[in-house]
């Protein structure tokens, strides 16, 4: 198991790599630059400004520059907001993305979980009928569409909370709920379905005949393989999340690292879309790896060795 | 004469044995689903729903009164009534129809992308599982670079690259799809090939692919199609997100992701007539999509007692 975890971060770095170079040539191949404007700039201050970002050579000396000082550690300089380094940008707005994410998740798993199990403990009853009608609800409401609702009802007219910025604890909570929603509705169907194909296995009738509890048998048996499916989701639910942050740090108005990354790519604000992308793509790496590690803990029919 | 009072019943025993199997092998898995499907009313009536959505959207020009793209800006936003039944957004266009039209698109979207995405992902994930070692090691490698892509960035480059229209918007879609299918897939596969069944059917020398297409796919299919009704509504809200970033279908097309969108920024302007409708269309499909994936999935599931 260790040694696996270990092959697989190495196996990280090619990855990695190979993002780079893919993200790279095909934002090159995009038409327009990062210094397309409105107004026709003077040859010259063109000509300096192209100098000073190297964008005057040759493509490939363009990507041995960046490959080179990637492996330092340095992201570059952001075309777009000049003054400022990739590196500074992401050091300064990471926190705030990474707590609005791990908050929409948590609240995600929580809900989904639960309400998946309560579904699932009695199927095709009114407890399966309530919550899964809500999840299923719950799967037509996306952040963009939840997100104003929650400003109209929480914000403008029951005034309970602060619609925009990020100042107070409690401004996490409308802009966490609207990211998760839709995941929570996801991980209780997944759930449900999970639980309830597990119920049918040997094991379950086992510990039933030994006279176990309900509750027991579901905590100690059930859900160690009926969150299999939830376990497969956890990657895809975060990259839904960390896209979900894109528009809801824009609606929200909070300072995150989110809202740069559609007008970053729209810009052609090249490093710092490189930047963000190997930031999530590293994200995203560790992750499946954690999901990959929990699946053997909970199913021991699945080994690496 | 005992020997004879055995054999004949011997014969009896057997003969009701065999008139059994012949009846069984005259319901194929899929009669029997269906059968199992009509019983179940939520089913049946996404199901009818969904047929009457799709004949409305198919119908559009001979349905609609109003075209969805003429404007009439004198007329402007108007509440419903009783010639505008869902009201007129601020261009004066006929929400109705826009909707109607708006649900041919993400109805096509919807059922193309997801079927690219099941019929890639359902094949990558299975070998990949089944085959195991290295070129398991290998495929899940390849997907974890295309994974490790953000998703929007990758939509984004497609979507300016190769220009926005509605086609790239379903390759695109589909393109990414398909990854969360391969490894759903593949996890269930994974524990699959461990069972008797499958080394059975390796022992008495059956071909892998075969194997694969017979034996391990069938097995994978209830969180193929839970998930793949999952999918549906995913693809045409992903559709919806790309509109509501400027990416998706462009005007003067709709889909009920553009209307959407288009509410969104109206609501502010108390037009709630303009967020409303679209949102309940898409809702009611949705929930019309669950009902019909989740009766499906109880049909289709060859564990579940045959009633």
């Amino acid at each position: 198991m260790y040694r696996y975890a270990l092959r697989r971060i190495f196996g990280m770095v090619p990855v990695l790599l190979a993002v780079a170079t893919i993200t790279f040539f095909i934002m090159r191949l995009a038409p327009g630059g990062p210094f397309d404007t409105d107004r026709q700039l003077p040859a010259e201050v063109l000509k300096n400004i192209n100098a000073r970002y190297h964008l005057d050579e040759p493509l490939y000396m363009q990507y041995f520059r960046y490959m080179g000082s990637l492996l330092k550690g340095d992201l570059g300089p952001s075309f777009r907001y000049a003054s400022h380094s990739v590196n500074d940008i992401i050091s300064e707005t990471w926190a705030v993305s990474a707590s609005l994410g791990v908050a929409g998740l948590l609240y995600a798993l929580f809900l989904g979980v639960s309400s998946g199990v309560l579904a699932a403990s009695k199927p095709n009853s009114l407890r399966d009928y309530i919550p899964m009608t809500i999840s299923l609800l719950g799967i037509c409401l996306p952040s963009f569409v939840i997100g104003p609702l929650f400003i109209l009802l929480f914000g403008i007219i029951l005034n309970w909370f602060n619609v925009s910025g990020w100042e107070h604890p409690s401004d996490i909570v409308l802009p966490a709920i609207s990211l998760g929603t839709m995941y929570a509705a996801y991980v209780s169907r997944l759930t449900r379905g999970g639980v309830l194909d597990v119920v049918k296995q040997d094991y379950i009738r086992t510990a039933k005949a030994k006279g176990l509890k309900g509750s027991t048998i579901m905590l100690r048996h059930t859900l160690k393989g009926g969150l299999l499916p939830v376990v497969s989701f956890l990657g895809p639910a975060t990259a839904g999340i960390l896209v979900g942050s894109f528009v809801v740090e824009t609606i929200f108005n909070i300072p995150g690292l989110g809202r740069f990354f559609v007008q970053s790519a729209l810009n052609r604000d090249y490093t710092l879309v490189m930047g963000m992308v190997l930031l999530f793509a590293t994200l995203l790496l560790v992750l499946n790896l954690i999901v990959d590690l929990i699946y053997a803990l909970l199913d021991p029919r699945v080994s690496y060795d | 004469m005992t020997r004879a009072v055995n054999i004949s019943a011997i014969n009896k025993s057997t003969t009701p044995v065999s008139d059994d199997l012949s009846v069984e092998a005259g319901t194929s898995l899929w009669a029997d689903a269906w059968r199992r499907l009509l019983k179940n009313k939520l089913a049946v009536v996404g199901l009818v729903y969904l047929v009457f959505v799709a004949s409305v959207a198919a119908l559009a020009p001979f349905l609609t009164v109003f075209s969805y793209e003429e404007m009439d800006l004198i007329l402007g936003a108007v509440p419903p009534n009783d010639t505008h039944w869902l009201g007129t957004d601020d261009l004066g266009r006929d929400m109705l129809t826009r909707i109607i039209y708006g649900s041919r698109v993400s109805l096509m979207v919807g059922i193309l992308a997801t079927s690219v995405s099941v019929a890639i992902g359902v094949l990558y994930g299975a070998v990949s599982g089944y085959v195991g070692g290295r070129v398991d090691n290998l495929m899940m490698r390849f997907l974890e670079v295309l994974y490790a892509l953000p998703f929007t960035i990758l939509v984004i480059i497609v979507m300016v690259v190769l220009g926005r229209s509605i086609y790239n918007l379903f390759i695109a879609l589909g393109a990414i799809q398909w990854m969360v299918m391969a490894r759903i897939v593949r996890g269930q596969v994974v524990s699959i090939k461990k069972m008797e069944y499958i080394e059975a059917a390796r022992a008495s020398g059956v071909r892998p692919l075969a194997i694969i297409w017979r034996h391990v796919i069938p097995n994978t299919l209830g969180p193929v199609i839970v998930f793949a009704t999952l999918t549906v509504p995913a693809v045409i809200l992903e559709e919806a997100f790309l509109s509501f970033l400027g990416l998706g279908v462009q005007p003067p097309m709709s889909s009920w992701g553009t209307l959407i969108s288009d509410g969104v920024s109206a609501m502010q302007a108390e037009m709630p007539w303009l967020i409303v409708y679209p949102c309940l269309t898409l809702m009611t499909t949705l929930l019309a999509l669950n009902f019909f994936g989740d009766g499906l999935r109880d049909a289709l599931d060859p564990k579940s007692s045959k009633d």
